[in-house]
């Protein structure tokens, strides 16, 4: 574990390392005679548009994914067309079973997506990230979550291209393109339905109700799990809340001290919801039934507190499938967006608080 | 032979490029390293750009480009002390010299508590401050500080560890 000295130096060298002021940085040029150019289109630019992942974003894993996105997101702040997208270079950090095979990228690598990048119609303009950028704006963006500034390093932070895209221009042909390049872990498209931008509210807490043919073992399903633990399919099917388990909760609810405020959505408004989050989305939204849509309770939390109490309160209650903690998912949303991790939720925010 | 030549010309010219893009690539990456070595932009600018020129005066001697990263930290490392002892003799220059940045008479730095412990870290011997830098600033780990700083991975482990006693003592916390 981390000493307080070990932490405050940190900060320390973080925040001074930050004074640096990229817009006066004078041109790197190559001593008494230069025989080759610098590449400055290379040099990292600081200024990274910050949009917050809020939704359950690609691949958080789990069957979970729809209700996370639904739970956080009623009403997303589209991007219009010309958010950026990230394209996440290889690191380490990486599991040796990825694509990059657990090693960083390599220079050649990373010129040679930089260069790919750059002709590529759809994009308009690049900007090159590296580890100890993305490092600091990872610990000054995460200054609220200890837990994951005490789980992450600098080196388990890739490096990135940010893509500014044309107006109207096809942003699933420059995904195609990258897919499969060498040196490439991930490309995330940061104007995607599934992102949108954290202003808009205080995150919310949702207590998601067990549903006909509830998967969840909270519900009373039983699991079927492969070795590894992850979820294969239902061996039988959990039972729906009832009506006297529902009254309990809201009844448990009201009781909670550190709830502001609580309302009740039923199928057809959480069906409109996502509607809503995935205008775009056809096969979603077709492949998506109102009955397919669990109720919940979204709660407005009080600021400033810790959730995890009520949090384990709700878990523990008869008829509740899930909790999702608005906090936590945006979280994992921007963790994914900005700094191309994908981290469990027991790492990112432990004890659901 | 003529062909041999010729790819032996081409790889040399990669391993040019190499050096060169990772200054490119870690160009901010560098200047705030050498910030925190020197205190301030201008002169942490120069120690880049002073150590972007010997590595391409001296790029012969760089075999294993894999490594250029390690080789360019430390060459702005190194780089520090001839720069600042430059900087002794040459008055004409176009940007002016900021105090450090955790002087008292430097608004960069806003937590007064940051300001005493990097204070502290300056006094510190050079080998601990370098040490200390390299795994608490670009957080990394034994055996690439050891190649940085061109010692023991085992000298690195006693140096962190004495250092962080020393910040301890001056600075009064229990550890």
């Amino acid at each position: 574990m981390n000493s307080p000295m070990e932490d405050r130096l940190r900060e320390a060298l973080t925040e001074a390392g930050a004074t640096v002021d990229t817009s006066t940085l004078r041109p790197l040029h190559g001593g008494r005679r230069s025989r080759f150019r610098v590449d400055l289109r290379l040099v990292a630019v600081a200024a990274v548009v910050v949009f917050v992942g809020m939704a359950g974003a690609v691949g958080l894993g789990g069957p979970g994914d729809v209700d996370h996105a639904v739970a956080v997101n009623p009403e997303p702040v589209r991007q219009k067309g010309k958010g950026e997208m990230a394209v996440f270079l290889c690191s380490k950090a990486v599991p040796k079973e990825h694509v990059c095979q657990g090693r960083n990228v390599t220079t050649e690598e990373t010129k040679a997506v930089d260069a790919l990048v750059r002709q590529l119609p759809e994009v308009e303009s690049v900007a090159f990230i590296d580890q100890a950028s993305a490092y600091e704006n990872f610990r000054r963006d995460f200054v609220h979550n200890k837990a994951l500034l005490d789980g992450v390093g600098a080196v388990d932070l890739p490096a990135s291209f940010r893509l500014t895209i044309r107006e109207g221009a096809d942003r699933d042909q420059v995904s195609r393109a990258l897919r499969g390049v060498a040196g490439i872990q991930n490309v995330v498209d940061l104007s995607s339905d599934m992102i949108a931008d954290r202003e808009d509210a205080r995150p919310q807490v949702k207590a998601f109700l067990c549903g006909k043919e509830a998967y969840q073992t909270s519900c009373g399903a039983e699991q079927i799990l492969d070795a590894e633990g992850k979820f294969k399919g239902v061996k039988k099917e959990g039972k729906a809340a009832t009506d006297a388990e529902k009254d309990a909760v809201r009844k448990l609810i009201d009781s909670l001290p550190d709830v502001e405020s609580s309302t009740f959505v039923d199928q057809v408004a959480a069906y409109e919801d996502f509607q809503k989050s995935f205008p775009d989305n056809k096969v979603l939204l077709e492949s998506t039934k109102v009955t397919d849509m669990p109720e919940a309770f979204v709660l407005t939390m009080k600021p400033e507190i810790d959730r995890s109490k009520t949090i384990s309160k709700l878990k523990r209650q008869p008829g509740v499938a899930t909790v999702v903690n608005g906090a936590c998912t945006a979280d994992r949303g921007l963790l994914l967006a900005n700094f191309g991790l994908i981290l469990p939720e027991s790492k990112v925010c432990p004890g659901g608080g | 032979v003529e062909v041999e030549l010729l790819s032996r010309g081409k790889a040399l010219m990669r391993e040019q490029v190499d050096v060169a893009v990772i200054f490119a690539e870690h160009h901010v990456g560098l200047v705030r390293l050498a910030l925190i070595m020197v205190g301030d932009q201008a002169t942490a600018e120069d120690v880049v750009q002073e150590a972007f020129a010997r590595t391409h005066a001296g790029r012969g001697r760089l075999r294993d480009p894999g490594r250029a990263l390690v080789y360019v930290r430390s060459a702005v490392l190194n780089g520090r002390r001839s720069v600042l002892r430059r900087r002794a003799t040459v008055f004409r220059r176009a940007v002016p010299y900021d105090p450090p940045v955790w002087s008292a008479e430097s608004a960069a730095m806003v937590t007064e508590e940051r300001r005493e412990l990097l204070v502290a870290l300056r006094k510190l011997p050079r080998r601990q401050r370098e040490a200390l830098t390299l795994r608490y600033y670009l957080g990394l780990a034994d055996q690439e500080i050891a190649e940085t700083m061109r010692i023991s991975a085992s000298t690195v482990r006693s140096t962190i560890a004495r250092g962080l006693t020393a910040l301890r003592r001056t600075l009064g916390e229990e550890s």
